[in-house]
């Protein structure tokens, strides 16, 4: 039986193709919109893992680790932080902690002993005198809160790497920690402590740094976020072992650089 | 008038990635941060850029169920 189909009398068969196929949705149209409704549905059952606290702290903290070296490649050991002129320094200065006030640490000015650990030559502990017989440098730069606050300060130290190089630090090891008379805490990369701006610092505006500043030393590093700035540090460690910080340790990221 | 719409939240798009990294990176990046003014300046700019899209947004979706042929082509392509 032959299968040659006689043409409908009136009808044209290409236009009928025509007309058939502008009923019919774009592919490309259509695989967009399938694809959309996909990628939503896989949203939704990652998002049933996601809520989940323990596997979204991970996916967050591998985020924070690729933030974290994303920050160090884009870190610059010869940038200096702008400075301002005298005139610009907040007065008085906005005095920020996770405790009021009033329950800054006291710390005994003749007690008072740098302890000195890790990685070092020369591990012995500085008194308050020693460490005011180095040579000091003045900076006014400014200090830029997690928070969103920012503020311009003046304040007067030694640089950390002279510090270090007095110590005899390993200078390829990966961290220096502080650990500070309040509890708190934070390591930095090594080029950060080696920057020219990084300070051991001793006063704040041309007064010996007030207890609420963190007597009776600070270190100051308008290179990273207020928070990698500690105050009333006891001690400093030059380490290969990630050794975190107070608020590090409770998710915030680590290298906080500005 | 549309077009200038668009070309708007275009641009806002660019200011707020520009001025984004300005105030994530103002010693690192303190040349593009100097764009802006100071620093505070950039935290304007960025706030007010992110209120345009923000703003560009909610009229779209607003002018879209305002029409609600156009919300049928978009689905069937008709």
């Amino acid at each position: 039986m032959s299968r040659i189909r006689k043409k409908p009398p009136g009808v044209d068969p290409e236009f009928l193709a025509k007309d058939a196929a502008k009923l019919m949705p774009d592919p490309a149209r259509r695989l967009f919109l399938r694809g959309g409704a996909s990628l939503g549905a896989l949203a939704f059952l990652a998002a049933c893992d996601i809520v989940d606290g323990a596997s979204a702290e991970q996916a967050l903290m591998k985020i924070s680790y690729f933030n974290d070296r994303a920050q160090a490649w884009l870190f610059n050991p010869n940038k200096l932080a702008p400075t301002y002129p005298d005139s610009a320094v907040r007065r008085p200065f906005p005095f920020n902690a996770y405790y009021p006030e009033d329950q800054a640490p006291e710390v005994d000015r003749e007690d008072y002993k740098l302890e000195v650990g890790g990685m070092v030559d020369n591990t012995k502990s500085w008194t308050l005198d020693e460490l005011y017989a180095l040579p000091q440098e003045t900076q006014i730069t400014r200090l830029i809160c997690v928070e969103g606050w920012s503020a311009i300060g003046k304040w007067t130290g030694t640089p950390l790497r002279e510090f270090l190089r007095r110590i005899g630090a390993d200078t390829r090891a990966k961290y220096v920690w502080f650990r500070c008379a309040e509890g708190y805490s934070t390591s930095i990369d090594m080029p950060t402590a080696l920057h020219p701006q990084t300070q051991m610092t001793f006063k704040f505006d041309n007064e010996i740094l007030p207890r609420k500043y963190g007597f009776p030393m600070k270190v100051r590093m308008p290179t990273k976020l207020g928070l990698k700035n500690p105050k009333h540090v006891m001690e400093i460690a030059v380490t290969n072992k990630y050794l975190g910080g107070y608020w590090e340790d409770q998710g915030y990221n680590w290298f906080s650089g500005i | 008038m549309q077009k200038l719409f668009y070309l708007g939240v275009l641009l806002a798009g660019i200011v707020v990635v520009l001025s984004g990294l300005a105030i994530w990176k103002p010693v690192q990046l303190q040349e593009l941060t100097a764009l802006f003014g100071v620093y505070d300046a950039a935290r304007y700019v960025h706030f007010f850029a992110m209120a345009a899209i923000v703003g560009f947004l909610v009229v779209h979706a607003v002018m879209s169920f305002l029409v609600p042929k156009s919300l049928r082509a978009m689905i069937t392509g008709r």
